[in-house]
């Protein structure tokens, strides 16, 4: 599936600010089952962009605006090609995770992060979630299905640094929430898991549901991918619990929301602003190829 | 560049000078001495700890051993060489990368000679010899610093901290010594300004403006005037001046270049003679407050640009 996203942050300042240095993660990844085709970032007031690749892979772009300036946007446009996945097939049990070599090798998806939790709530959740399964890929189901069925999906409930424990304790949260449950159970269980943020084409994150219109208005979104013996990294959408394929965009993984995060950065000046994005994604069919 | 390393490198500067400087106001004083009465002496070191700012937490004895050793050797004393020598290494480990290795090397070495050390056993024995180091020292270190640090802003940091740190000493210098000297009533003694000279290397230089003729304004307009003569005050704030303009590239930097324009302007536009008339220490003792502000002016200006305003910082899900 070929999909256009236009990824557009504003910031409009009460008064001028000035020396703003930012870091954005906005390009999708090209692996096994999607491929980048084109991308671009702009920013307004014009800067120039510097761009490496950090530890996790992740594609990095950063930008400087230091003369004094009361708004910014910044504006990532990207084009893929996605094709779906096959089924997730194993036999492998759980011993595998016991092993000293999977925690060696693995250990930094396995160690708890800043917005990961071991508290008590979260262990005993993840014991639960796991109890009686002999299988790998059982698991690796039961606890998306474990976090899908614990939290309720409600924007605006929870907030960017917010704790785990008060999260399970009202319910409720968004895609960020969803993913570092999971992430908390799959780590609790030895199974190694990684934060993986993200596009999705849908009507919206909570039903995946796809849409009518060629183009939507959605919000960046964030899954998860824990390790399959014998098979690799399989993402999963604990969100929604729908297969992620041809309709979900990588961006990269890190350990958690931290590592990924689409756009940091400092500045000097006021400390109220107001944040818009906007993501829009479309879906490119190739009736020109027919046409000819 | 980094306003964390603007800053370190200002501070090599300024501590560098001022461990030089020190050492050049404890050999005047020290060897001014030898030949005075010991009645003199108290007062002397006295004096000198007043110029330094230091009289009121000096605790021990007004002689020359304990003064000595408290300004060359003394770690509590924030002020004394040993602390300044260890500060400006600090300053450079910040800078290693910004800074040459020989430059880095030259610092070191100083700072762990020092340390090597017996400056109390030395200082009894040798005195001229411990001063004679610091002074060889800390112009190697400025030594290098000018042939292999490029031209651009990290070494205009650098020179603008030691022109800084010398325009004031130099003014604590000629009030350690030019107004004892008069109050004296030794204004015809050749040796003690032959020693005033000696104390900023500016015999020769002297010497050389004005032939053999020891006037004592004219030796107070040489260091504090002389326009060519690299210790005076003048010309060390004129460097200043210099360093600062080609600093400034984007926005104003007025606040810092209007006290330093306006001091270099009011030492370099007196009138001797009124000064001496008028009272010589009042007008260097506002010769060091207007340089005080000039730096305190560059602090706040490049160091901590923004410091009034928060630093915000943002994150997007």
């Amino acid at each position: 599936m070929r999909i256009e996203i236009r990824y557009l942050t504003s910031f409009t300042y009460s008064e001028q600010a000035r020396e703003s240095h930012n870091v954005l993660r906005a390009r999708p990844t090209t692996d096994a089952y999607q491929r980048l085709i084109s991308y671009s970032v702009l920013t307004d007031p014009p800067a120039r962009l510097a761009s490496h690749t950090d530890y996790w892979g992740t594609h990095v772009d950063t930008f400087d605006i230091r003369h004094p300036h009361d708004r910014l946007q910044v504006l990532a446009e990207s084009s893929v090609e996605t094709s779906p996945r096959p089924e997730l097939k194993s036999d492998a049990d759980l011993s595998w995770y016991r092993e000293e070599d999977t925690w060696r090798y693995h250990h930094q998806f396995l160690q708890p992060s800043r917005h990961t939790s071991g508290d008590r709530r979260t262990v005993e959740l993840a014991r639960i979630a796991v109890e009686d399964v002999v299988s790998a890929v059982e698991a690796f189901e039961r606890i998306g299905q474990t976090v899908h069925d614990e939290l309720e999906y409600k924007p605006g409930t929870t907030y960017v640094g917010i704790d785990l424990a008060r999260v399970l304790e009202q319910g409720q949260g968004v895609c960020q929430d969803f993913a570092h449950l999971a992430l908390s159970l799959y780590r609790g269980n030895g199974i190694p898991a990684r934060y993986v943020s993200g596009y999705l084409y849908a009507v919206d994150q909570a039903s995946a549901q796809e849409p009518e219109e060629a183009e939507v208005e959605v919000q960046t979104h964030a899954w998860v991918e824990a390790l399959i013996p014998g098979f690799g990294w399989w993402p999963c959408d604990p969100t929604n619990l729908s297969p992620v394929g041809e309709r979900h965009v990588k961006i990269g993984h890190g350990r958690d929301y931290d590592d990924v995060l689409p756009l940091r950065g400092v500045y000097h000046g006021p400390a109220d602003h107001q944040l818009g994005v906007s993501v829009r994604m479309s879906r490119e069919t190739l009736q020109a190829v027919h046409e000819q | 560049m980094l306003s964390r390393h603007a800053e370190d490198l200002f501070w090599i500067g300024r501590y560098v000078e001022r461990a030089e400087d020190t050492a050049r106001m404890l050999d005047v004083t020290y060897h001014g001495l030898l030949e005075a009465g010991a009645v003199e002496a108290p007062t002397a070191w006295r004096e000198l700890l007043e110029v330094l700012y230091v009289d009121e937490v000096f605790a021990g004895e007004l002689s020359a051993s304990p003064v000595t050793l408290y300004l060359l050797a003394d770690k509590h004393n924030s002020g004394s060489i040993v602390s300044a020598v260890a500060r400006a290494r600090e300053n450079a480990r910040g800078v290693r990368d910004r800074i040459s290795s020989e430059l880095w090397e030259t610092i070191n070495r100083f700072y762990l000679e020092l340390a090597a050390i017996d400056l109390p056993n030395l200082l009894n024995r040798q005195p001229y010899e411990v001063f004679q180091l610091v002074k060889n020292r800390c112009q190697t270190i400025t030594g290098v610093a000018l042939q292999t640090m490029p031209r651009d802003d990290g070494y205009r940091f650098l020179v603008l901290g030691i022109m800084l740190e010398r325009a004031e000493m130099t003014c604590r210098l000629l009030s350690v010594r030019y107004t004892r000297l008069l109050r004296a009533g030794r204004t015809h003694d050749f040796h003690a300004w032959v020693a005033v000279l000696k104390s900023v290397s500016a015999f020769e230089a002297y010497l050389k403006a004005y032939r053999a003729s020891l006037d004592p304004s004219k030796v107070l307009e040489f260091l504090l005037l002389a326009q060519d003569f690299p210790r005076s005050v003048v010309f060390a704030l004129r460097t200043a001046e210099l360093m600062l303009t080609h600093l400034v590239t984007e926005g104003s930097a007025t606040a810092v270049q209007r006290p330093l324009g306006r001091v270099r302007a009011r030492a370099e536009f007196c009138d001797i003679d009124q000064i001496v008339v008028n009272g010589l220490d009042e007008f260097l003792h506002l010769l060091q407050e207007d340089i005080w502000k000039v730096a305190e002016a560059t602090e706040r200006h490049f160091f901590q640009a923004g410091a009034d305003l928060n630093l915000q910082s943002y994150e997007t899900s």
